[in-house]
Parts: C-alpha cells; sequence; structure tokens
C-alpha cells in the first residue's frame, strides 16, 4: 500500500507516473489523504496554473477543459482516501507525541492505518521526522 | 509494522487499531470502491500537465495556496 502525496497524485491521474505506480493504483493499493487531494484541486482551479495550461494545450476548448477539470476534482474509484471518521482519532494521539500540521498529519495517519508507506515528491523536516520516529516508510520519488 | 514500534505509545496503537478496524468495516481498505466511470486525460493535456508539474508552475500554485492556508503546507 502507498500514500501518495498531490504531485504524485496528478502525475498518476494523467497517466504519466511511474509505471509500477500505476500498476499499484489500477490494484487499489494508492491512497491518498484529504488535505492532498484538495490541495491538488485548489491548485488545478489556480488562475495561474490554468492559465499556464490552457496557453499550452491550443485545443483547450470549453468542452475539453470541463473534462479535464472534472477527471482532476474527481478522485477516480481507483485511488483511496480514508474518512475522517477513520483519520481524526489517529491524528489526535498523534499531536500529543509531534506537532504536525494537518497535512502531515493525515498523511502519517493514513499511513499507519494502512501500514503503507508515504510517498511524495517533497518532504519537509517535520515529515521526515515524524515517519522516522513513528517508523513509518517515507519515500521521495521524481515524477 | 508501523504500529509496532516501540516509539508509538500504547494509546496511539490503539487509536491505530481501532481505526483499522473501522475502516475495515465501511470498506475503505478495499480496493472495490463504488464510483462513477471518468472519461480519461487527452494525452496532449496530460503531457501538458505533466510538463507544468516538472517546470516549476505548479509549485507557484501550491505556494499561493499556502500562503493563505499553512496546513496545507509541505514542513
Amino acid at each position: 500500500m502507498l500514500v501518495i502525496d498531490d504531485r504524485t497524485l496528478l502525475a498518476v491521474l494523467a497517466e504519466r507516473a511511474p509505471e509500477p505506480l500505476l500498476r499499484a493504483a489500477d490494484a487499489g493499493e494508492v491512497f491518498t489523504t484529504p488535505a492532498w487531494y484538495y490541495r491538488l484541486a485548489r491548485a488545478v482551479h489556480d488562475v495561474g496554473f490554468s492559465g499556464s495550461l490552457s496557453r499550452m494545450v491550443e485545443v483547450l476548448d470549453d468542452d475539453l477543459r470541463r473534462q479535464v477539470t472534472d477527471a482532476l476534482d474527481e478522485l477516480p474509484a481507483t485511488i483511496g482516501i480514508l474518512s475522517a471518521r477513520v483519520l481524526v482519532p489517529v491524528m489526535v494521539q498523534l499531536s500529543q507525541v509531534r506537532r504536525l500540521n494537518l497535512l502531515n498529519s493525515e498523511a502519517v495517519a493514513s499511513a499507519m492505518v494502512l501500514g503503507a508507506h508515504i510517498q511524495v515528491t517533497v518532504a519537509g523536516e517535520l515529515l521526515r521526522s515524524a515517519c522516522s520516529i513513528l517508523g513509518v516508510e517515507l519515500d521521495v520519488i521524481s515524477v | 509494522m508501523a504500529v509496532e514500534r516501540a516509539d508509538v505509545s500504547p494509546e496511539l496503537q490503539a487509536a491505530v487499531a481501532r481505526a483499522r478496524a473501522v475502516a475495515e468495516v465501511a470498506g475503505e481498505l478495499s480496493a472495490r470502491r463504488p464510483g462513477l466511470p471518468r472519461s480519461p486525460i487527452p494525452g496532449a493535456v496530460a503531457d501538458a500537465l505533466v510538463a507544468l508539474l516538472r517546470d516549476g508552475t505548479y509549485d507557484a500554485a501550491i505556494a499561493r495556496i499556502v500562503e493563505d492556508d499553512p496546513e496545507l503546507a509541505d514542513c
């Protein structure tokens, strides 16, 4: 099982992630978190990002733009995501041992519940430290 | 597995075990999740998305989001 960040998720949704990761997603073994999913959706609707996408893809008319936005807004069934009902009690306990923001707390809690590795493109010091102390495998990859 | 580490408190271990049971009962661990069929992203758009991921455009969007909401920061 893998818990992936928003950058990796974008590459998976575009079907441009490394092949093993795409196979894992097809097998239902890839999860993300509510905060990473939310951050991806906000980035896709960011004026700077969507403007750059429009400039790069000349054929991006309104219908195609809507298709792409829908595909990125709606998490496919192949990607798992744990609910707040599952995550919050673990995040509360995590807050007793480590000071983590929402993004990192959800990631660590998801990985602990799933017995999963966290796979990210960027890992800050707080996330690295929490994973090390709690025994969560953290992989930093390029997509 | 992570929850068996000595650095994990009994309270945290118990919370993880309970959460796993809740997730299992709710079907959140299953690979067969309900969902609507979705259209694939056209190849040219997929290439453009990855280019924006690699050239820093996506990270610039994240920087603007994080400025507004630090709870979404990589840290």
